[in-house]
């Protein structure tokens, strides 16, 4: 994952989907459901997948796209799909190649502007607003506005990220940062700095869900999802709205955090969907982990960082370690679960809280995940 | 701070015509919702709060505030190109509908609630669309 050049987005899912049935210890042909989920840089991946998997009868197969918050969203469908007896095995995948050598990370995500200039879009276009991170940084700056949220309480989201990828060895960006370097970095669109936002990367990641009775017999240990819930919020565009504000997460949070018949204050370690560091303060709030409009305060202690009182994206988060859409969140959760965390492993991890979050805060999907019981 | 504007054309389909065309006469129009009476921008094809069609053209006062805004130093279009660093945001009507704007504010100037007003603004084809300046 990263700059790995020179492979499809269907390289890296085959890739992905093949090394995971192998870490399972299932063979390929044990996998009778496919949901793929595939980024905006390479749209050549598709159900086609399965061919070169060699998967020539499967009970479900879709591509599912809820934007960065696919991830939860999948695990949800997933479970109810084998709970329901529809699929016995669901391979869940995300991958996406939007990197080319010698094009920089903006030249390759850089779709916005490129929308038709007619009416509403074109006023946007015309205003100067062209691109995703400009959106997001309106909600943040909305939110500095409410509730004097500053850069500096952004950038420790970024520094105690940066602490967690120095111990992860497949992150892209090792480097120590300090607060200060986060000041330094250009602004991107003012309020975010280069630093608050997340990273372009190459790569697949491949999650295997099966029945809790067969996961038990095989060759890792498994982890067990306890909870789910997704919401989809699109704020109204007038004096009542909660763009920047407030997300789907408080919704789709409270339903996941409900079903796992658990709260907030419950949950050992968080791996939160992070375009951008402010997407990470607002979902802390709405979550529950602090009071509306203190999630700045709330950060700016580096509680989120090694060592801290609650400890988020373990593995650099996408800020620093790689871009895989809720992917990257998720799969953190599961090396945390299973104790595979190496030189980054968090001991108390009985309750794992995961997010996605996609397009302008307007989808949202929570995954509550504990280590399971093995046989082996 | 660069005031300039783009050269980008912006094409105008028939439901929004009416809000496009009074700009170009300085006067802002928002829709007045038959069935509920609450206010939504020309942006959307129905009422924000019930999800009516049924919705009536109604004069802005001019009053507006500035809602958020971002500063751009490094433009992402080419048409911005030599432009930066420049403003954009969303500006509040009196009346309660937002409109996504070009703000001719330095950043300095740049505050939650600022008072702005109207400063048209021509597209290449010669459309106009919202741009604020201080009240």
């Amino acid at each position: 994952m990263g700059k790995v050049y020179g492979r499809s987005a269907s390289d890296f899912a085959d890739d992905a989907v093949r090394r995971a049935a192998a870490d399972a210890g299932i063979a390929l042909s044990d996998i009778d459901g496919l949901l793929v989920s595939k980024g905006v840089g390479d749209s050549g991946l598709n159900l086609k997948l399965r061919d070169r998997l060699g998967l020539r009868e499967l009970a479900i197969a879709s591509e599912i796209n809820s934007f960065g918050a696919t991830a939860s969203v999948m695990m949800g469908y997933a479970s109810e799909l084998i709970r329901s007896g529809q699929a016995t095995t669901i391979a869940c995948l995300f991958a996406d190649a939007p990197l080319k050598e010698g094009l920089t990370a903006g030249a390759a995500y850089g779709h916005r502007g490129q929308l038709a200039p007619v009416d509403f879009t074109g006023v946007r276009i015309a205003s100067g607003l062209t691109s995703t991170t400009m959106y997001y940084a309106l909600a943040a700056q909305r939110h500095m506005n409410k509730f004097g949220t500053t850069s500096e309480q952004f950038g420790q989201v970024a520094v105690s990220q940066r602490a967690w990828a120095e111990k992860n060895p497949l992150a892209t960006m090792r480097k120590p940062m300090t607060l200060q370097d986060h000041q330094d970095s250009r602004l991107v669109a003012d309020p975010l700095h280069l630093l608050d936002c997340c990273l372009v990367s190459n790569g697949g990641v491949a999650v295997i869900v099966t029945s809790p009775e067969r996961a038990r017999d095989l060759r890792q240990r498994p982890v067990d999802v306890l909870g789910y819930g997704q919401t989809h919020l699109s704020p109204t565009f007038r004096s009542d709205s909660t763009f920047g504000i407030e997300t789907g997460a408080k919704k789709a949070g409270a339903k996941a955090l409900s079903m796992a018949g658990v709260s907030a204050g419950d949950i050992d370690l968080l791996e939160l969907y992070d375009c951008y560091t402010y997407t990470v303060v607002i979902t802390l709030e709405d979550y529950g982990f602090c009071e509306k409009g203190e999630g700045g305060a709330f950060v700016s202690d580096g509680k989120l960082g090694p060592g801290g009182a609650l400890p988020t994206n373990t593995g650099g988060g996408q800020l620093s370690s790689y871009y895989m859409w809720g992917f990257t969140p998720l799969s953190e959760a599961i090396i945390q679960a299973r104790g595979d965390g190496g030189e980054r492993q968090v001991d108390k991890r009985d309750l794992i809280m995961v997010s996605g979050n996609g397009g302008i805060l307007e989808h949202h999907g929570t995954t509550i995940l504990t280590p399971g019981e093995s046989t082996r | 701070m660069s005031f300039e504007l783009p050269d980008i054309a912006i094409d105008v389909t028939d439901r929004v015509e009416p809000f496009f065309e009074a700009l170009g006469r300085g006067v802002i129009l928002f829709q007045r919702c038959k069935a509920c009476g609450d206010a939504t921008s020309y942006e959307f094809a129905r009422c924000e709060t019930c999800g009516s069609d049924d919705l009536t053209p109604e004069e802005a006062s001019g009053a507006a505030t500035l809602v958020t805004w971002t500063v751009i130093d490094r433009p992402t279009h080419q048409a911005f190109n030599g432009l930066a660093p420049y403003v954009a945001g969303y500006v509040e009507l009196a009346e309660g509908p937002w409109l996504p704007a070009r703000i001719l504010i330095d950043r300095a100037e740049l505050a939650p609630g600022l008072p702005v007003a109207l400063q048209g603004a021509t597209a290449s084809n010669g459309t106009a669309y919202p741009a604020f300046g201080p009240a």
